[in-house]
């Protein structure tokens, strides 16, 4: 539980004000109604894309602390929209020579910009799934470790096909024909993915937090046998445990950012998700089984947490655990 | 450590590196358990006399007032160099609690051999009628003029049979928690009976103590007579925190590494990712050790927290040696240790040895209780 700043418990709490706002879960449930403001902008409009930014572009020139926990607060509100990568790729893109006016805009909101992995396949760039992919107007292929092409959704060159995913959202996959990719500044992409790892770290310690914090407060109130559920030592012996692996993801995922542009950054940051995303899960199937038959109705919310934290690790499963990830 | 090192650490782990190659002996590495007290005395001397016996204590006491940051870099590299595992009796706990609680006297007395190594302690609190539940201990004592008159049984004592002294924990009124004397006991007075407790894992580390009419000076007595419980849980959360360091996951990933690389190369390629992700399992240990060490120095740990702590190092250490059982296949069913290119591979020692993990230092039942009562307020009781 690493110690935050003022203005960190600051950025914490206007993220939680504005999501609350916008609907909080109940906005992820209506998601399919029509004339719903995507949360994409409405990130945008709050400053949360340009946010790794530096201020002499446009942005608000913060800590990568500080984005970590934009993304732990977002969490907890389990939003399937793919804040994570349009932080991430607003930072990619003030590294990349050429790009100043899509960057004003990615910031601004007008464009949505998002990075996607691709490989060279029978000369096309195919890329990997992504969540919210399709709310992208703008991609940018990343092909290998030093290669790009940024290509609006609208070239004649593109396909995105769009699936809806179990969080509510949609998964996406692009292809690009006769692809042109150019270099990048060097070890741009490795950061970019370094960060985007850890930003989805930091997400799925929000879920896991959120989801084993409404599971306490489920057992607290819940009555049987004339007494709270939380007198029974079985439930309190998983609660701990589940706060044993959030509590340790918690600190790797800080502890991660303190090293992620070191010697040991891949480490760090694939440790980090990795950690996150066991320790979420745990948490969401436990808080699952805690609230007992209403945990598997649809109606109650809890679902929505073990939902989210599936579609953010399927779509991490490409990013295997290596061991040439190890340094 | 993934964390980037400041060129200072980076120097002061260059020095822990040369400094061990030159100074650990050969006979002395990758033990599985503690060597004898006359085999561990000379590296132990080695240790105080380099100024590193004692980081965690403060340097007006004897002790090196290492950083976390530094701890960690001395644990990980001396897991790698494979030293033994010190007693920690003296360094971890009697050594903290006499510099909180004891007398000017009992600090001039007990602390320097401590730090020396020429005095070595063992715990007396469990007993065969109190484990965890350890306020229903029975070891009586009467007070006698200017003494305590002690007769009872204490077991599971690290080291018991091979220490000088003990620090015992007895009853000088009845009741439970508030009859309870903390006091220190000479192993050497009459009356003292010691027997050692063979384990599964081969070893003798623990000891069964009886004690028949023990006189022990009043003056022994730290705090007051009856406050001895809130001396034994004042640091509690301190004690929690050394057993959650990543001493014991760093040695249980280099059981594991050396075992893979002993392996016939074509083998080791199925064991790759089981030591990534052993490797990553240790750093999440390391910086869960760090935030809590942050956390307990700025003095924004809530009381009990650390116990998380000893609950993920203990079972991470586990888990690692899991695997390394498994890689070990057929061989982790033999008795005789391996030995290849001249260096002992264990294949199950450490994990039999670190079976008692979860048990010892508070049972991790008992701690997931307490995280879940006083950390998470899940007693129970209405809201």
């Amino acid at each position: 539980m690493p110690i935050l700043s003022d203005e960190e418990t600051m950025i914490a709490d206007t993220v939680a004000g504005v999501l609350r706002s916008s609907g909080g879960l109940g906005r992820v449930r209506r998601l399919s109604d029509a004339g719903a403001v995507p949360l994409v902008t409405i990130a945008a409009r709050n400053g949360w894309t340009g946010l790794l930014v530096p201020e002499a572009q446009g942005g608000a020139g913060m800590e990568l602390r500080d984005a970590l926990v934009l993304m732990r607060t977002a969490g907890t509100f389990v939003p399937p929209e793919p804040i994570a990568g349009i932080i991430a790729t607003a930072a990619w893109l003030a590294e990349t020579p050429g790009q100043a006016q899509l960057l004003e805009q990615a910031i601004d909101g007008t464009r949505t910009v998002l990075f996607c992995r691709a490989r060279r396949v029978d000369g096309q760039l195919v890329g990997e799934a992504g969540s919210g992919l399709a709310s992208a107007d703008t991609l940018a292929f990343l092909e290998g470790p030093d290669r790009m092409e940024i290509v609006p959704r609208d070239d004649a060159r593109m396909t995105l096909a769009e699936r809806h995913s179990i969080d509510g959202g949609t998964l996406g996959w692009a292809t690009l024909a006769a692809p042109a990719s150019v270099e990048t500044v060097p070890g741009a992409i490795q950061r970019l993915l370094r960060r985007h790892r850890l930003l989805l770290a930091a997400e799925l310690v929000g879920i896991g937090q959120e989801a084993a914090s409404r599971a306490r407060a489920h057992i607290s109130t819940r009555r049987q046998f004339g007494r709270p559920l939380s007198g029974f030592q079985v439930l309190q012996h998983r609660a701990a445990s589940v706060h044993v692996q959030l509590s340790a993801a918690d600190a790797l995922l800080f502890e991660a950012a303190r090293g992620l542009d070191g010697p040991w950054g891949d480490l760090a940051a694939t440790a980090a998700l990795r950690q996150a995303g066991r320790a979420a899960m745990l948490s969401c199937k436990e808080s699952v089984q805690f609230h007992g038959a209403m945990g598997i109705a649809e109606e109650s919310d809890i679902g929505m947490f073990l939902r989210r934290c599936m579609v953010i690790l399927a779509i991490c499963e490409t990013e295997t655990v290596s061991p040439s990830a190890m340094v | 450590m993934i964390r980037t090192p400041t060129p200072a650490e980076v120097r002061f782990r260059v020095e822990v590196r040369e400094w061990l190659a030159d100074a650990l002996p050969a006979h002395l590495r990758h033990l599985t358990f503690r060597p004898d007290p006359e085999e561990m005395r000379p590296w132990y001397r080695a240790l105080h006399d380099r100024g590193w016996i004692a980081p965690h204590w403060p340097v007006s006491e004897g002790g090196m007032g290492a950083s976390a940051i530094e701890q960690v870099i001395l644990f990980e590299e001396f897991a790698r160099a494979g030293a033994p595992d010190l007693p920690t009796q003296g360094l971890n706990h009697i050594g903290p609690l006499l510099i909180r609680f004891g007398t000017p006297d009992q600090k001039r007395r007990h602390l320097p051999p401590i730090l020396t190594g020429e005095r070595m302690w063992c715990q007396g609190y469990s007993e065969p009628g109190a484990g965890s539940d350890l306020a229903a201990l029975n070891t009586r004592a009467e007070v006698d003029g200017d003494s305590l008159v002690i007769t009872g049984q204490k077991t599971w004592a690290t080291w018991g049979h091979h220490a000088g002294w003990m620090f015992a924990l007895v009853r000088t009124s009845p009741g439970r928690a508030k009859g309870i004397t903390f006091v220190l006991i000479d192993l050497s007075s009459p009356g003292i009976t010691r027997r050692p407790i063979p384990t599964l894992a081969g070893d003798d580390e623990f000891a069964e103590v009886f004690l028949d009419a023990v006189r022990v000076p009043i003056a022994n007595v730290v705090g007051e007579i009856d406050a001895g419980w809130s001396v034994a849980t004042a640091l509690l959360d301190e004690e929690r925190l050394h057993i959650g360091a990543p001493l014991l996951a760093n040695r249980a990933l280099v059981r594991l590494e050396r075992l893979v690389a002993a392996m016939p190369p074509e083998r080791r390629g199925d064991w790759a990712s089981a030591i990534a992700e052993a490797r990553m399992d240790v750093e999440t240990v390391t910086a869960a050790y760090l935030d809590s060490s942050e956390r307990l120095a700025a003095g924004c740990a809530v009381r009990n927290e650390s116990s998380y702590l000893k609950i993920l190092a203990t079972e991470t250490t586990q888990d690692i040696l899991d695997r390394a059982i498994s890689a070990a296949g057929q061989l982790a069913a033999l008795a005789q240790t391996p030995v290849v290119g001249g260096e002992r591979i264990d294949v199950n020692e450490m994990f039999l040895q670190s079976r008692r993990l979860s048990v010892y230092g508070g049972s991790n039942e008992i701690l997931r209780a307490l995280v879940a009562t006083r950390v998470l307020g899940l007693t129970g009781e209405e809201r």
